[in-house]
């Protein structure tokens, strides 16, 4: 089983990132699990058809407490068991502590155990922020970190911050840094600028998510692109970065300026 | 709000087990303490506990363990909202360790972190991995946590995890066997030991027996874990994933039916010679004998009594008592037969969650009612006698409904100060 948390900056393309690979993970025969780990919930939106999961923290407040897995999963496309942690309304109560809440409800739950799963996937909000972000990456849970970036200084910044986190928990044995994906932004210099990060962050780049119109127009019918045409050249793409992801992230290579890896 | 017993399952329904909802307001019983988690840490012999806490948290365990005489093995490092926000107490903590460590000589270590550790989902694994290694002694995290209390990580079942998570390396021991979940030990007298002892079981161990950290590190060698109450399950479970340690359920009843079907049940560890026939019908003739004193009397169940609520109160049921309420904080799954039972019988039994805000206006002086079972029914009525089962020790078997009919039998009338009465047994806090 390998368990993969991919994190990034806020709005740059993670959960649509996500649960494309998971989508062509899942396609290449793999049993996947995808837990959202964000309080807005809509991390597998693209994987369940629109189906929204029950978050597990609304699934709490509103019955005090969860017997059976069947109450909080969502089966998606190619049979992807979705979860979503949930959290709270903006501006209240700790979403840190609702994933923390999500990982432990399920462990006493035994999905691990239940599901047996080839890959499970964590979408993890924004940044590394609290202790219970960072819940993700310890042990138990997460063993590799994907981080989804761009060239836009911002996100390369939010990259750095996340990275330093995995550094830190690396020195106890927790995740350790698969690789970098480069969701294009199409800013100047963007693969130099992404190449540089790699080299510095000493990881490697996994693959690189040109800008194509496609994957709004499948999200828009909450589709992921694997599902909705997987002869598309985006689809391509993104299965020959899962292609990457599942042989262990090897042979990455390095960005090229005006061509896609 | 009191429940009536044919209106349980229902009412279970919408609050999950607690019979406390989680809606209303709750209220905090004067005899709410006892076997909270530090004074049921403090049984593994020779660890020293270090509480990682806001000043306000620590103040509660401490003068629970000074009125117990354990406050010289437990340690604080007090917290400040810097440290909390910035996460500085994880370092602080590291330090702390090391000094606890270094002038205690401790064999093993037990560090506590509360509610607000939970909520910023701190790392005191990596912590403990990290200082394990550095000075080569067992750590064991505790919470104390009331904010998890109605979930299956109450800290009240997870303490328990906290003192066998030292228990990491399995020997074989065929000749012993451990009791796990009840808080005190089983009274010696009880007719288990013989019936382990026929079966070639010469040690029944139990963590508050253990003179040593030694001693308690050898109940991993133990052929079985016997689970006598509920809130030792988890640990049970956890111990057989870990060290493959096997565990029997064999509750603590008073039910005779219960009883026969627990020595069934270990029976399929061997052969047991004992014949426990004898002593079932000395039981059974006791309960006739002890019918003229108890049938038609009125009595109340409180929750403070060392027992399972429901399974007791069929016992009481069946011994021709009047129960006129019942004050229970749960009903556990073992005892749901139990439940379903006394519902049929008296679906007009009021069941009182412990915490409900009604018990607050119930004054000392108010309803009487022939007897008492427990200290906290001498709090909400008056009890002409009270009964008390033993705190410091468990009943268990044939014998325990002997000592039960004992104790109903030589109850004296009540008279005397409630608060004292409160305060000397140390159930406050």
């Amino acid at each position: 089983m390998r368990k993969i948390a991919v994190y990034g900056k806020g709005g740059i393309g993670k959960s649509t990132l996500t649960s494309s690979l998971a989508a062509a993970v899942a396609s290449m025969g793999y049993k996947v699990v995808q837990i959202g780990c964000d309080p807005k919930a809509d991390s597998t939106l693209n994987l369940t058809g629109g189906k929204e999961t029950v978050p597990v923290i609304e699934y709490l407040r509103q019955h005090g407490g969860c017997d059976s897995l069947d109450e909080i999963v969502t089966w998606g496309y190619k049979n992807i068991a979705c979860f979503e942690a949930g959290g709270p309304t903006p501006g209240t109560g700790c979403a840190g502590r609702g994933i923390v809440t999500t990982f432990e409800l399920l462990d006493d739950l035994e999905m691990f155990e239940t599901y047996d799963p080839d890959f499970v996937f964590y979408d993890v909000l924004g940044d590394v922020v609290c202790g219970g972000f960072a819940m993700p990456i310890r042990k138990g849970y997460a063993e590799e970190v994907i981080i989804v970036t761009s060239g836009e200084k911002m996100a390369l910044f939010a990259a750095s911050n996340i990275r330093m986190a995995v550094e830190n928990y690396q020195q106890r044995n927790y995740a350790k840094m698969l690789g970098v994906i480069l969701n294009k932004r199409n800013v100047e210099n963007e693969e130099e600028l992404i190449n540089d990060f790699v080299q510095r962050a000493d990881t490697e780049l996994l693959g690189v998510v040109p800008r194509d119109k496609n994957i709004q127009i499948y999200e828009d019918r909450c589709q992921t692109v694997i599902e909705g045409d997987p002869d598309l050249e985006i689809s391509k793409k993104i299965m020959e970065i899962a292609g990457r992801i599942v042989a262990g992230g090897k042979a990455g290579g390095t960005a090229v300026p005006g061509e896609d890896t | 709000m009191q429940v009536l017993l044919e209106n349980l399952p229902q009412y279970l329904k919408e609050n999950k087990k607690r019979l406390n909802s989680k809606d209303a307001l709750h209220y905090c019983p004067p005899c709410g303490g006892g076997w909270g988690v530090v004074k049921t840490a403090v049984q593994v012999p020779e660890v020293q506990v270090l509480f990682v806490i806001p000043i306000g948290c620590g103040r509660h365990g401490a003068i629970a363990a000074m009125k117990d005489g354990t406050d010289s093995r437990i340690h604080y490092l007090l917290m400040e909202e810097v440290d909390l926000v910035s996460g500085d107490h994880l370092e602080k903590t590291e330090a702390a360790v090391r000094e606890l460590v270094e002038e205690t000589e401790a064999k093993g270590l037990i560090l506590f972190t509360t509610c607000i550790d939970d909520l910023l989902g701190s790392d005191f694994e990596g912590l403990i991995e990290k200082m394990e290694e550095e000075l080569q002694i067992p750590i064991s995290r505790g919470k104390m946590n009331p904010i998890l209390s109605e979930t299956p990580r109450a800290p009240d079942i997870m303490v328990h995890n906290t003192a066998y998570n030292f228990l990491r390396e399995r020997g074989q021991e065929e000749s012993a066997v451990n009791l796990v979940g009840c808080l005190s030990p089983v009274t010696s007298d009880s007719e288990l030991f013989d019936f382990l002892e026929s079966g070639g079981i010469r040690e029944v161990r139990h963590m508050g027996n253990c003179s040593n950290f030694d001693e308690f590190l050898s109940m991993a060698d133990s052929r079985v874990n016997l689970l006598i109450r509920a809130p030792g399950k988890r640990a049970c479970r956890d111990m057989e994933r870990a060290i493959g340690l096997p565990w029997i359920d064999l509750p603590a009843s008073f039910l005779p039916e219960k009883i026969d079907e627990g020595y069934k049940n270990l029976s399929l560890l061997g052969d047991f010679s004992y014949d426990t026939g004898a002593l079932k019908r000395e039981a059974e003739e006791a309960i006739r004998e002890i019918r003229p004193l108890t049938a038609g009397r009125t009595a109340v169940l409180g929750k403070t009594v060392n027992a399972d609520s429901f399974d007791l109160a069929l016992f009481l049921h069946r011994l021709g008592f009047q129960l006129k309420y019942v004050l229970a904080a749960a009903v556990k799954d073992h005892e749901q037969e139990a439940m379903e039972i006394l519902r049929t019988k008296r679906p007009d039994l009021p069941v009182i969650p412990h915490l409900d805000p009604a018990l607050a206006l119930r004054q000392e002086n108010s309803e009487e009612v022939d007897f008492g079972f427990g200290l906290d029914t001498a709090v909400y009525f008056r009890p002409r006698k009270l009964v008390l089962l033993p705190f410091e020790t468990s009943l268990f078997g044939y014998r325990g409904i002997l000592a039960l009919l004992e104790s109903i039998r030589s109850a004296e009338p009540f008279s005397g100060s409630v608060k004292d009465l409160v305060y000397n047994a140390n159930l406050v806090i």
